[in-house]
């Protein structure tokens, strides 16, 4: 993949590691008790089908189809046929998506068009202080501005929403090595300082209005 | 399709702005900067206003406006292909700039220019009109590699503010001081415009 044209994509390979320890932690803890779906739901999970949301799939027994689509900026999801069992999708997952678009109102005005009208789209991405942000996302929103500037003016209303602080306190705990690095200049600052501080997120239900 | 809605980032109407002091010695500094020749084509995006008018007259060139009401969704493409098109603090207002970025590509020659400006703080000096300020690198990296375009050069300018406004007296600290938002102050010393000539990339 060129990821001169398709900055923020590089990320792909990292989702493909498996590592159940941390999703036990993460979805167990955070993301699993704020999912509000009935029974029978059809969900579809945006982005390549990866170990993060079979492990969710495991643990709810949700019914999750993947929707891959070349180019989130600018392909017309919401004029794709998503059918299933006679019907539109219930409920879309947004994880871990929206901070690599540059085009994110675009994006999700083609969610708002491709759900059913009682549907929930559920939206988790990192939104860190602009200091700290992944070299490859585009725009870690703050909540509050994605509210103002997303979800408003898509007449998308806000049913939940909620911080997740997300610390892994081993990280802190592995000796002096991490830190020689940086002052031995073999690891920037700021990827230092992103491995302790990096624990910002934020989960949004959204429904139309 | 553009969804009915509020917009954000469209709160004021600039082309009512009464001509300041602020307006001439940014159009000055644009002016500085930007080389177009008389022969060229040259368009601005956005509605008419007082810094395009003063453009105008220091430039002495005719410039077409070309406008959208939703430039996060409309499709603004003109039959003329233009040499030189103006883009001035319109990128940090908008939710999809790369979409908007395609539409501006579109309306320049093969060998046209963009000159483009655009605001960047610490995000706690952003303004609250603004979804997003980019530093060059980011803009280079995540919306002008992906269309093929190129910053070729680039300039700092400072902010402007009327010399008035810093003489109006205690209200302006009485208000830092029980709201402890110190972003207006700080905003004298620490906003930069940042102004950028892009091309197609060879």
């Amino acid at each position: 993949m060129n990821s001169k044209l398709f900055p923020g994509k590089e990320t792909d390979e990292e989702l493909f590691v498996s590592n159940e320890e941390i999703y036990s932690k993460f979805f167990d803890r955070h993301v699993i008790p704020f999912l509000d779906i009935k029974d029978g739901a059809v969900c579809m999970d945006v982005g390549s089908a990866n170990p993060r949301m079979e492990y969710m799939k495991r643990k709810t027994g949700l019914n999750v189809l993947q929707l891959e689509v070349n180019d989130l900026n600018f392909d017309e999801i919401g004029k794709l046929q998503i059918w299933w069992s006679g019907g539109i999708a219930d409920v879309f997952f947004v994880f871990d998506v929206i901070e690599h678009l540059q085009n994110p109102l675009w994006f999700m005005n083609q969610l708002k068009e491709a759900i059913r009208s009682d549907g929930s789209i559920y939206v988790l991405y990192p939104c860190n202080p602009h200091w700290l942000w992944h070299p490859i996302h585009y725009n870690e929103i703050p909540p509050d501005h994605f509210i103002r500037w997303i979800a408003h003016p898509l007449e998308l209303e806000v049913v939940r929403q909620k911080k997740i602080i997300d610390i892994n306190w081993k990280a802190y705990l592995i000796g002096f090595r991490p830190l020689w690095k940086v002052l031995s200049g073999q690891t920037p600052l700021r990827t230092f300082l992103r491995s302790l501080f990096y624990v910002r997120y934020h989960i949004f239900e959204l429904k139309k209005t | 399709m553009t969804p009915e809605k509020h917009k954000p980032g469209y709160c004021h109407d600039i082309d009512i702005e009464p001509e300041t002091r602020g307006h001439r010695k940014r159009a000055r500094q644009i002016a500085d900067f930007v080389h177009p020749r008389p022969s060229d084509s040259v368009a601005d995006i956005g509605k008419k206003n007082t810094k395009s008018e003063l453009l105008k007259k220091y430039l002495d060139i005719e410039i077409d406006q070309v406008y959208a009401d939703d430039f996060n969704f409309d499709t603004f493409q003109t039959a003329k292909k233009y040499d030189v098109v103006f883009c001035f603090e319109v990128l940090e207002h908008l939710q999809n700039p790369l979409w908007f970025l395609k539409q501006v590509k579109g309306l320049i020659k093969d060998d046209g220019i963009i000159y483009l400006s655009t605001p960047y703080r610490i995000e706690y000096l952003w303004s609250e009109l603004h979804f997003h300020e980019m530093s060059h690198t980011r803009i280079q990296r995540w919306l002008l590699s992906p269309l093929g375009l190129k910053i070729l050069r680039k300039k700092r300018m400072r902010y402007i503010k009327e010399y008035r406004q810093f003489l109006i007296g205690i209200r302006p600290i009485f208000r830092l001081l029980t709201t402890f938002n110190f972003a207006p102050i700080l905003n004298i010393f620490f906003t930069y415009t940042f102004i950028y000539e892009i091309r197609h990339e060879r």
